[in-house]
C-alpha cells in the first residue's frame, strides 16, 4: 500500500500538507516501548482530530483509525487498526526491528454517501460518495528505531545460589568471590525466586527481608576485616565501595541497619507505599 | 380492533407484583436490560455484517398509546384490590405514568437479525416463545447465549407500567415474504373489574390474545421498515444516567463481540455508538469512568480494558484445548508484569465469569506462576459448538456463574463435571507451563544492579516515564519524517499539495523520464512544480473523465502526465482527450502561467476512479 503526500485523491483528504479541507487538523503522537529481551514492541498512538464529520464517522463505525506500518528489516507491512483517540498495539516479539515507519491513516469502513465535510475546498463540488477503504485523513509518516542504543551492561554484583549445605530456612553470605553470593537451601531458594517474580509487593518484601540483612552482613564483614582493601581481588568491591562513597556511608562510623537501608534506597518506604496503594 | 385483554382468574389466585422473572433483574435494571436484550439480538444474527441494536427513548403523547385508557382503568382496578404498601407505591407510580400527557417508551430495535420469526400462533415459533412463553427459550440456535428465556423479562424491569410491546418484521418461511407482527404483554396484579376476576397477566393485540399482523392496526411508532425486532418498554423509568449505565453494561459485556464486528450498539439517540472504531474511546471515556465509579462498576470497566488488550495483543499465546468427547476451547494467555492472574470465561463474545466455583474451582490461586491474564472461550467454528452448548446449559439465568446442578440427569451431570474438570486441569497445565517461574539453582539479583553499578548509583537507570527498569524496557517517541519536497525542488516533476500561497515555487532541472511509463526522454528538461493538486471524477459511472486542478510554478509550455497511484508503484494513465491543449502520446501539452490556477478536463482511455499523481515538465521549444 502506498501513501504519498503527492497523491491526489478524487475526494477531499484531511492532511497537514493538504488544503482539501480547511479549518481542521489531524495529528498523531506516536510513542513506543521496547522490551529488550524478547524484542517485543508496543506502539501507542494518541490522536488529535477536530474535523467534525470525520469524528462522527469514526464514532458511528463508518471510518476507522489506524497506521500503515512498514519494517524493512523484517518485511512487516500492515495496516493496523488502533484505538481512537488513543490506543496501544502490542506486536509479536521480533515483528519490528530497526527502522519502522508508521503512517497514521483514517479510512472509510463503510460506503459513505454525499461526503461533504465542513471546510471542503470548493473545487470538490457539492458532495461525493466514498467507497470502503478510501482514505479520509492522513498524517505525516513517522519513524521509530527499534534497535536499542547500546546500554552499558549493568551486571549484578549479587547472586543467590541454592545449596544443600545451608540449614533449612536460613541463608549465608559469601563475599569471597567476584559476586556477593547468598546461599540458601533449596526450599528457601524457591521461595525467594517465587517472591522475586510474583508482584511488586512480594519483590519489595524480598528487598526488606533478604537484601537488607545481606548488605548489613557485607558491611559487617568490611568492618571486621579492617576495611575494603581485604576484598580488592573481587569485582563486587568496586561498585559497592562507589555506592558507599556516593551516599557518604562512612565505613569508620557505620550504623549497619540504617546504612544498609540507605544503600538500598529505603526499601521499607516502597513497602509502605504498596500497602497504602492496596488499601486505597 | 386492538385491545388489552387480561386472563381470567377462575382460581382466585393472588398474584402480586413480585413476579420472579422480573425480580431477577430488578436490582440492576438498566444493566440487565442492556445485556439481556443485546444478547437476544446477538443470537438472532443473520450472519451478514454486524447486528445493530439501538436503545432510544421515545416521548409519546398519551393519545399515541392506543391502550392507554384501558391500561389506566386496569391500574385503577388493581389499586382497589388488596395490596401491601410496596405494591401501592408501585401502582401509584404506574398510574402517574399512564395519566401523564407524555408517556416515555424505551425502544430497543435491532437490524441484521432474523426478527421474531412466526407464525405467531405456532407455540414453537420464536415470536410465540418471546411474547407468550414463560421459562422457554426463544433461541433457535442451541449455542446461543440465552439459556432459559428469562432474559426477556429484563425489558419489564425498566417499565413502571410493567408493559412491553414486541414488534417484528420477519421473512415467512412458507411464502418467502416479509411479514409484520406485534403484540404487547403486561403484568400488574390480580384484580377484579366489573365483578369479573382477572389475572395479573394481560396482552395487547387482536381479540382472543392474538398478535396484530396488519401494520395499519398499530401506531406508526410500533411499525418496522426492515427485518428485525423491536421491543418497547412502555412507561420507561427514566433515570438521569440511564444512557451511561446501559452503555457501560454493553461495553463491559460485549467488548469482544464488538471488537469482532459481530454487534454494534447505539444508545440514547446515538449519544453512545459502540462499534469497533469507537470502542477504545468509549472504554476510556471520562463519562463512562464517572458512571462506573458512581455505581461501583469500575472493576468491570477495567476488566473489559484488560481482556480486550489480552485478546488483541500479538504477545498473547493462543492455546487450543481439546476435550475428548466434547470439543475445542481456546485459551488466550498473556503473561506480563502487573497482570492479575485471572482466567475469564466468555461465550459468543459476551463476558460470563472468572471462575468455576460451583465445580470447586474458584480459579483464584495460581501458585508458582508469573503474573498473567487469560481469556477462555469455546473455539470459534464448529469444534466449539458442543463446548458452547455445555457452557450454556451450565449458566445461571444471570449469566455470571456456571452451576453443574442445572443439569438434572445424573449421568449427564457426571459427564459435564468430568469435562469441565478436564478443561480446568488443562487450563492450569498450560498456565503453569507458559507462565512458570524460572527454576534454576542460581540467579543474579538484577534488581540490585542499578544500585551497585560501576560509576555510581543513579546513572542510566531511570526510564523516560520514571519507571526503574531500564534493562527491561526502553521507551521512545516516534520521529516525524521530513515532509516531501514539492516537485520543483525534488526534481521529480510531481505535483505537490498545499504549500502556502506565499511559498516560492522553485523550478529545477531534471534529466530523464518525464512520466511514469518508463519512457526515457533524451536531454535535460525542467520539471514544473505543481501546487495544490486536486482532482474529481466528473462521471463516476463512466470513470474515464476527470477534472484536474493545479497551480503551476512557472510560465511555460508543459507536458503533463498522469499516473494511477497503485498499491506499491504508479502506472501511467493514457489521456485520450482534453478540453484544452493537445494530447500527444497519452500526455497533455498545454501552456500554463505561474500562480494561475489551472482546471483541465481530461478523458482517459480506460476507466480509473482511484487516486492519481501528476507530473509536469517543460516542453522544449
Amino acid at each position: 500500500m502506498k501513501f504519498s503526500e503527492e497523491t491526489s485523491y478524487p475526494h477531499p483528504v484531511l492532511a497537514p500538507w493538504s488544503t482539501d479541507i480547511s479549518g481542521a487538523s489531524f495529528s498523531t503522537t506516536i510513542t513506543f516501548r521496547e522490551e529488550s529481551e524478547s524484542k517485543q514492541v508496543s506502539v501507542h498512538c494518541a490522536t488529535v482530530l477536530d474535523q467534525v464529520e470525520i469524528l462522527e464517522l469514526i464514532r458511528s463505525g463508518s471510518a476507522t483509525f489506524g497506521c500503515f506500518i512498514k519494517c524493512l528489516d523484517t518485511g512487516f507491512r500492515r495496516l493496523q487498526t488502533f484505538g481512537f483517540p488513543e490506543g496501544t498495539h502490542h506486536f509479536a516479539p521480533g515483528a519490528l526491528l530497526g527502522r519502522v515507519s508508521i503512517r497514521p491513516v483514517i479510512w472509510a469502513a463503510d460506503c459513505i454517501t454525499n461526503y461533504h465535510p465542513k471546510g471542503v475546498h470548493a473545487e470538490f463540488g457539492s458532495s461525493t460518495d466514498i467507497a470502503v477503504g478510501q482514505i479520509l485523513a492522513l498524517d505525516e509518516e513517522q519513524t521509530i528505531e527499534v534497535t536499542r542504543p547500546p546500554i552499558a551492561p549493568i551486571e549484578s554484583i549479587f547472586e543467590i545460589v541454592s545449596s544443600d549445605e545451608v540449614t533449612k530456612s536460613s541463608f549465608e553470605v559469601d563475599t569471597g568471590a567476584d559476586r556477593i553470593t547468598v546461599r540458601m537451601d533449596k526450599d528457601t531458594y524457591k521461595l525467594v525466586q517465587a517472591l522475586r517474580q510474583t508482584n511488586d509487593v512480594s519483590r519489595t518484601v524480598v528487598m526488606n527481608s533478604l537484601y537488607v540483612p545481606v548488605v548489613m552482613e557485607v558491611l559487617d564483614q568490611v568492618i571486621k576485616g579492617g576495611g575494603f582493601e581485604q576484598f580488592e581481588q573481587y569485582r563486587w568491591l568496586y561498585p559497592f565501595r562507589d555506592r558507599c562513597q556516593l551516599l557518604d556511608v562512612d565505613i569508620e562510623k557505620l550504623n549497619l541497619l540504617s546504612d544498609a537501608q540507605r544503600l538500598l534506597e529505603q526499601p521499607f518506604e516502597s513497602l509502605h507505599q504498596l500497602v497504602d496503594d492496596e488499601v486505597a | 380492533m386492538t385491545e388489552i385483554e387480561f386472563l381470567f382468574n377462575q382460581a382466585n389466585k393472588v398474584e402480586g407484583l413480585a413476579f420472579a422473572g422480573f425480580e431477577t433483574f430488578r436490582g440492576s435494571p438498566y444493566k440487565s436490560c442492556a445485556r439481556e436484550t443485546g444478547q437476544n439480538s446477538r443470537d438472532a444474527s443473520i450472519g451478514k455484517g454486524p447486528v445493530k441494536v439501538s436503545f432510544n427513548l421515545l416521548k409519546l403523547e398519551r393519545a399515541d398509546i392506543p391502550f392507554a385508557d384501558r391500561l389506566q382503568h386496569a391500574i385503577e382496578c388493581c389499586l382497589q384490590s388488596p395490596h401491601d404498601e410496596k405494591t401501592r407505591q408501585h401502582l401509584e407510580r404506574a398510574h402517574e405514568q399512564i395519566t401523564s400527557p407524555v408517556i416515555k417508551v424505551l425502544e430497543i430495535s435491532d437490524t441484521n437479525t432474523t426478527g421474531l420469526t412466526g407464525p405467531t400462533d405456532d407455540p414453537g415459533s420464536v415470536f410465540a416463545a418471546l411474547v407468550k412463553g414463560d421459562g422457554v427459550t426463544n433461541k433457535s440456535d442451541p449455542t446461543s447465549a440465552g439459556s432459559y428465556g428469562i432474559g426477556k423479562n429484563a425489558a419489564y424491569a425498566v417499565s413502571d407500567l410493567q408493559t412491553v410491546i414486541y414488534s417484528t418484521r420477519y421473512i415467512d418461511k412458507a411464502s418467502g415474504h416479509a411479514k409484520f407482527a406485534a403484540q404487547g404483554r403486561l403484568r400488574l396484579i390480580s384484580h377484579v373489574d366489573g365483578g369479573q376476576k382477572f389475572s395479573a397477566e394481560g396482552y395487547w393485540g387482536n381479540a382472543g390474545f392474538n398478535a396484530i399482523e396488519d401494520e395499519e392496526e398499530v401506531p406508526t411508532w410500533v411499525t418496522r421498515a426492515d427485518v428485525g425486532a423491536s421491543i418497547f418498554s412502555v412507561g420507561f423509568r427514566e433515570h438521569d444516567d440511564w444512557i451511561e449505565r446501559m452503555a457501560l453494561s454493553l461495553a463491559t459485556n460485549f467488548f469482544l463481540a464488538i471488537d469482532r464486528k459481530e454487534i454494534e450498539f447505539s444508545v440514547g439517540d446515538g449519544q453512545f455508538k459502540l462499534n469497533r472504531s469507537s470502542l477504545d474511546g468509549i472504554l476510556h471515556s471520562a463519562e463512562l469512568e464517572a458512571i462506573a465509579s458512581d455505581i461501583d462498576q469500575v472493576s468491570d470497566l477495567e476488566r473489559a480494558r484488560r481482556l480486550l488488550e489480552c485478546i488483541r495483543s500479538e504477545v498473547t499465546g493462543r492455546h487450543d484445548i481439546c476435550i475428548p468427547g466434547l470439543g475445542n476451547f481456546t485459551l488466550h494467555l498473556l503473561v506480563g508484569e502487573g497482570l492479575p492472574r485471572e482466567v475469564h470465561i466468555l461465550r459468543n463474545g459476551i463476558y460470563i465469569t472468572d471462575n468455576f466455583v460451583k465445580f470447586g474451582q474458584p480459579m483464584k490461586s495460581f501458585p508458582g506462576t508469573r503474573e498473567f491474564i487469560a481469556v477462555l472461550e469455546p473455539a470459534q467454528g464448529p469444534s466449539g459448538e458442543a463446548p458452547s452448548r455445555l457452557l450454556k446449559r451450565l449458566e445461571n439465568p444471570a449469566h455470571d456463574e456456571f452451576e453443574p446442578e442445572r443439569i438434572v440427569d445424573p449421568r449427564e451431570l457426571q459427564t459435564a463435571r468430568s469435562k469441565i474438570k478436564a478443561l480446568i486441569t488443562e487450563v492450569r497445565r498450560i498456565i503453569r507451563s507458559v507462565a512458570k517461574i524460572d527454576d534454576m539453582d542460581h540467579s543474579q539479583l538484577e534488581e540490585l544492579s542499578h544500585l551497585f553499578a560501576q560509576g555510581g548509583a543513579d546513572e542510566n537507570y531511570q526510564g523516560d516515564d520514571g519507571e526503574r527498569d531500564p534493562e527491561r524496557f526502553r521507551y521512545g517517541d516516534a520521529r516525524r519524517n521530513g515532509r516531501s519536497e514539492p516537485s520543483g525542488v525534488s526534481g521529480e516533476g510531481r505535483g505537490s499539495r498545499g504549500r502556502g500561497p506565499e511559498t516560492p515555487i522553485r523550478p529545477r532541472t531534471r534529466t530523464g523520464s518525464a512520466g511514469r511509463n518508463n519512457e526515457r526522454t533524451a536531454g535535460t528538461r525542467h520539471a514544473i512544480p505543481l501546487e495544490a493538486v486536486r482532482s474529481i471524477v466528473s462521471d463516476p459511472i463512466n470513470g474515464r473523465e476527470r477534472v484536474i486542478f493545479f497551480t503551476p510554478g512557472a510560465d511555460d509550455d508543459i507536458e503533463l502526465s498522469i499516473a494511477a497511484a497503485g498499491l506499491s508503484g504508479d502506472v501511467a494513465l493514457k489521456i485520450v482527450h482534453s478540453d484544452i491543449g493537445t494530447v500527444v502520446n497519452g500526455r497533455l501539452r498545454t501552456s500554463v502561467r505561474t500562480r494561475q490556477r489551472a482546471s483541465i478536463k481530461v478523458t482517459f482511455d480506460e476507466p480509473f476512479v482511484g487516486p492519481i499523481e501528476l507530473a509536469a515538465v517543460e516542453v522544449k521549444k
